[in-house]
């Protein structure tokens, strides 16, 4: 199973490497936002899938890395690698700090606190002037659309490495104990605040990394942009159609959503919006627990839960 | 020597008084029982000693360390194991993973942890299902995981809380000789449960709540002399079937 699981990691690699000597430049575009998505999902699924709780806040990592780092090479004149290490730094430290009194909270309520938290940080960035303020930030036009491919490629496979590392560590099994039942997790020695801090952390660092290769990317970004909402239901969305808590699934979500929008605005632009709506009620009638969720149910060992993740109180 | 020492505790939920000036004592590698009506609060208890709820007023020391503000993890670690009235299993992890989580939490790496994964599946006799997911064991099954994971942090005191609840006769035997093996091991053990048998088997000392009041300590026979006890819990008809 190991075996046949490396196998297909490793021919999708190679596919994904060899994609733009294949296709054409529009293709190369929408693969670029494809991997994007799949690392955003994956950094979505460290605290959504394993950990059980489903933030609603996690585009404001993405926003923050985009912004900072933006504003560190724009202000400061920082060369932008430098100025995106600092911007992925700082927004996992905040991460980390914010995860302290918001992971506090559960079901419901920590869903609210980080949709609040994501709405709060474009508020606050909208407002200083140090990140552009509303009007946005120019960058230099740098690199290829080849390029940007192969290291939005990197790092979902970075993603995608870090998440099997957690899975397949006590670390994750901390986290999935969590998931399953919290109070039960501090009665065998778990310190969860710490463990469920250092997954939203994480979460974060991986969403900021991508918003630091976006921006770049796209040279001109702004507060409305990188802080939109419907980037967290996308990852959101991607994993629950995959299989939350599992490696592949963001990976698998992103592919299948990015396609099918593909395949929607080619009859109408306003047809992918359809296309995501009748997505999540697919996913949440008939396949709960995802794609690989679904597959692997019964076939005993970790696996992801009954449900996807749980709503609890 | 005293291992766990509960002086004048009380909780309040809003205003309802459930545990008023509970004090009492556990002396190390004793097995002392605790029982009571539903609603007495005996789960609330555990749950103070644990520290998974803190108390309105008095001390719980462990080991002579006050636990009061401790959080349950710490406490954990101190070497206070427990298990739930509800079984509680992580349902996302292999039967296995369940105990090596908690060993791992104790500090066990490598071969160590893996032996003694083995042991504590052996003792609790589910060696043989110790790549099954958690979540498709039985109630006995998850009874025992649940015990065997508390075994697993190495406790200096074992809080079970109706770990008998819901077995059949058979399941019932074994479990009682599971815990006699525990209480030859020298684990101090407070056992929470409404089956007297298991009670007047395994324990050297019985403590009754009553309403939030603890209204007997002592010696199994002695307490189910107590009239105050059988008007409480057991019922005149108990004695007399004896």
């Amino acid at each position: 199973m190991k075996n046949k699981s490396l196998i297909i990691a490793v021919l999708a690699l190679l596919c994904a490497f060899l994609l733009p000597l294949l296709t054409n430049d529009y293709i190369v575009q929408v693969a670029t936002e494809i991997a994007m998505y799949a690392a955003l999902a994956a950094g979505w699924n460290l605290i959504g899938g394993i950990t059980g709780y489903p933030s609603f806040g996690n585009v404001a990592f993405f926003g923050l890395g985009a912004m900072l780092a933006g504003a560190f090479s724009v202000n400061w004149h920082w060369p932008y690698w430098l100025a995106g290490i600092v911007a992925v730094l700082l927004t996992g430290v905040l991460g980390f700090i914010l995860g302290l009194p918001i992971l506090r909270l559960k079901g419901h309520y920590f869903s609210i606190a980080t949709l609040a938290l994501a709405e709060a940080t474009l508020a606050i960035v909208t407002n200083l002037q140090f990140l552009g303020g509303g009007k946005g930030t120019s960058l230099p036009l740098i690199g290829s659309p080849l390029l940007f491919y192969y290291i939005m490629l990197a790092i979902a496979c970075l993603s995608a490495l870090i998440t099997y590392l957690i899975v397949h560590s006590q670390y994750g099994n901390t986290l999935l104990a969590i998931k399953s039942d919290e109070s039960a997790a501090q009665a065998v020695g778990i310190n969860t605040v710490l463990a469920k801090s250092t997954a939203f952390a994480l979460s974060a660092f991986l969403g900021s990394m991508v918003g630091v290769v976006y921006a770049i990317w796209q040279s001109y970004i702004d507060p409305p942009t990188v802080f939109e909402p419907g980037i967290t239901v996308l990852m959101l969305v991607m994993t629950m159609i995959g299989g939350a808590g599992t490696v592949a699934g963001p990976i698998i979500g992103a592919l299948i959503i990015g396609i099918m929008t593909q395949l929607a605005m080619a009859v109408s632009q306003n047809a992918s919006s359809l296309i995501l709506g009748l997505a999540i009620i697919v996913v949440v009638l008939f396949l709960p627990q995802g794609i690989l969720g679904s597959h692997r149910s019964g076939k005993g060992g970790k696996r992801p839960g009954k449900h996807s993740f749980s709503w609890r109180g | 020597m005293t291992i766990l020492q509960v002086e004048n505790l009380s909780k309040d939920f809003g205003g309802l008084r459930v545990l008023e000036n509970i004090t009492f004592s556990l002396a190390a590698g004793s097995v002392v029982g605790l029982i009571g009506p539903n609603g007495a609060g005996k789960s609330t208890l555990v749950n103070l000693i644990a520290g998974a709820d803190r108390p309105t007023g008095g001390e719980i020391l462990f080991a002579s360390r006050r636990l009061a503000g401790l959080p349950a993890w710490r406490v954990a670690r101190l070497g206070l194991a427990r298990t739930f009235q509800i079984t509680r299993v992580f349902t996302d992890l292999s039967l296995g993973d369940n105990i090596r989580l908690a060993a791992w939490t104790r500090g066990l790496r490598g071969k160590g942890l893996e032996a003694e994964v083995r042991r504590l599946a052996d003792l609790t006799e589910l060696s043989d299902k110790i790549a099954k997911p958690s979540r498709d064991l039985t109630l006995a099954d998850q009874k025992r995981l649940q015990l065997a994971r508390a075994l697993a942090l190495k406790p200096k005191l074992l809080l079970l809380d109706e770990v008998m609840a819901g077995l059949n006769p058979s399941e019932l035997d074994r479990a009682i000789q599971l815990l006699a093996k525990l209480r030859n091991e020298g684990i101090t053990m407070l056992v929470i449960e409404h089956l007297m048998r298991v009670i007047m088997n395994i324990s050297d000392r019985v403590l009754v709540l009553h309403q939030g009041s603890l209204i007997a300590d002592g010696p199994p026979a002695e307490v189910v002399a107590s009239s105050q006890v059988q008007e409480a819990y057991l019922g005149r008809r108990y004695v007399q079937n004896r």
